[in-house]
């Protein structure tokens, strides 16, 4: 897992010297693999255990860090303006197999101009290792990176018949991926 | 039949009288064409005569006719030793060659590292238990707390030999199967083969040997395992050793440690070390203490008992404490490597 130092100042204002800083990673069982120094920032390469996927984010790796340093963690404020609309009274959300998959969230954003992403975010995702693509791809893989949860963009005029139905694959059904 | 056997004894008889007579090298040729010449020689003509009998018969004929030959070949070799006589014979042999240097066998540098393993254990009160290389996916993953699917599955590189079979990827199965036959206390070391799906690289293999431990009793705590595997290395390496625990997580103990090693090749002072990555520290053990949930698997009380397990890589340890820079190198089998290991 690719974890920027940069990006967990986001969370915690850490300010320990490099060598102690990795010491201590490893010492509480986020053993640093790899780390290399990229345009002032630091690029961890942490070996995760399938037991943590809570590790497999910036704020995961920043709140462990943050109990092991002393730090507080800072908090996080976002400022979004509501929509009058329900997203459900928008599209309607089908779950086939409530055993397979208990919840589905979503929300619509409107007024998105898609474009390139501003520079911060574009650096952001270069330091994991990906070519950023547009802002709402960006924002999505900067939302999984920071909190481990996967999430997906969909255009909303695209959404046929507005209905996004959650089922298991059918027999023999062809399934065409992201990358084609 | 009796004819032949008859035929047999006449020649002998006769070759006797022959061979008497022979003086030089002409002679000699003459009586080995008489009898042993591949065309009309006595033997060969009975040779074929034999194909004549019985099947039954020919085996007794055949044997004693073989002796015959065998003989008349003996002593016509003898007789030509005899005759060339002592110099001929020397003349043959370089007196002045130099002799020639044998090696003794030795066991494999691995398997001797093991055995040093082994005897630490040994001394320390463990005794040795071990398993079958194929082994199910119920030994291998299901009883050491691996459910199906489970990502953990992951980090083991398994080669199935069907959905249930596969190679062991680890020695920890053997674990589960001294459990089920026998009752704490265990104190024991499962020693062996294991098979990863991997290519080799300097310090990767496609098999390799594992030293698997577990002790379980009454009481067994965190402290032992660190005791125990703190002697253990201070004896394999040496008693200035520098030696860390660290956390890191494995299905089938609860909680789960890494040990580390302070790097022998560059002792932590070199960014560029190729064994370490700068690191200075190299990992040499996995450990931990044995999940609750692999007791209940082998009918253990886990309230009652309790225990710790560990396990280490006997090629990539000796990779280490020989200060080997590829792995590969145990396996290449180039006697100019392996005989620097060999017992003095």
């Amino acid at each position: 897992m690719k974890i920027s130092l940069d990006w967990l100042r986001n969370y915690i204002e850490v300010n320990t010297p490099l060598p102690q800083l990795i010491e201590k990673l490893n010492m509480i069982g986020l053993l640093v693999e790899d780390w290399e120094e990229k345009e002032g920032d630091v690029v961890f390469d942490i070996e995760t255990y399938a037991n943590r996927p809570d590790t497999l984010g910036h704020l995961g790796i920043a709140r462990e860090l943050a109990v092991a340093l002393g730090l507080a963690l800072k908090k996080q404020s976002w400022s979004l303006t509501e929509i009058e609309e329900k997203t459900s009274d928008l599209v309607g959300i089908q779950i086939r197999n409530k055993n397979l998959c208990p919840r589905y969230c979503g929300i619509i954003i409107k007024e998105i101009e898609v474009g390139d992403s501003p520079e911060w975010l574009r650096k952001k995702i270069e330091a994991m290792g990906l070519r950023p693509v547009n802002n709402v791809v960006d924002v999505t893989n900067y939302v999984l990176f920071s909190t481990a949860q996967p999430i997906h963009a969909f255009d909303f005029e695209k959404i046929e018949e507005k209905k996004i139905i959650i089922r298991r694959a059918n027999k023999g059904e062809v399934l065409r991926s992201l990358e084609g | 039949m009796n004819h032949l056997k008859d035929k047999i004894e006449e020649y002998r008889k006769t070759f006797d009288e022959d061979a008497a007579r022979v003086k030089d090298e002409k002679s000699l040729q003459e009586v080995r064409n008489l009898y042993l010449s591949r065309k009309r020689g006595y033997l060969t003509l009975l040779f074929e005569k034999l194909k004549t009998l019985k099947p039954e018969e020919r085996p007794e004929v055949g044997k004693s006719l073989n002796g015959l030959k065998n003989y008349i070949q003996g002593r016509l070799q003898n007789l030509r030793e005899e005759m060339a006589g002592p110099e001929e014979t020397l003349k043959k042999v370089d007196l002045t060659l130099p002799g020639r240097k044998r090696y003794w066998g030795s066991p494999h540098p691995i398997h001797l590292f093991q055995q040093e393993i082994e005897n630490i254990f040994l001394g320390m009160g463990f005794s040795i238990e071990e398993g079958p290389e194929i082994e199910t996916d119920y030994y291998n993953f299901e009883a050491l707390n691996f459910p199906p699917h489970h990502p953990a599955r992951d980090d083991w590189d398994t080669l199935y030999i069907s959905d249930d079979l596969l190679l062991r990827t680890h020695t920890s199965p053997v674990q589960i199967r001294v459990m089920e036959k026998r009752k704490p206390p265990i104190r024991i070391i499962n020693p062996g083969k294991v098979f990863r799906k991997e290519s080799p690289d300097p310090t990767h293999l496609p098999m390799f040997y594992q030293v698997e431990g577990l002790v379980v009793d009454h009481g067994i705590s965190f402290a032992h395992l660190k005791g125990t595997l703190e002697y253990f290395l201070k004896t394999l390496f040496s008693e200035k050793i520098k030696i860390r625990f660290r956390p890191s997580f494995f299905p089938f103990t609860e909680p789960s440690a890494e040990v580390d090693i302070e790097c022998t090749v560059c002792t932590g002072k070199s960014k560029e070390c190729r064994v370490c990555g700068g690191g200075g520290w190299v990992e040499i053990l996995g450990a931990g203490m044995v999940d609750p949930q692999v007791f209940k698997n082998v009918n253990i009380d886990p309230e009652k008992y309790s225990g710790y397990a560990f396990g280490l890589g006997v090629d990539r340890t000796a990779m280490f404490a020989y200060q080997i820079p590829d792995m590969r190198y145990f396996y290449e089998n180039d006697l100019r490597f392996i005989r620097q290991f060999a017992l003095k």
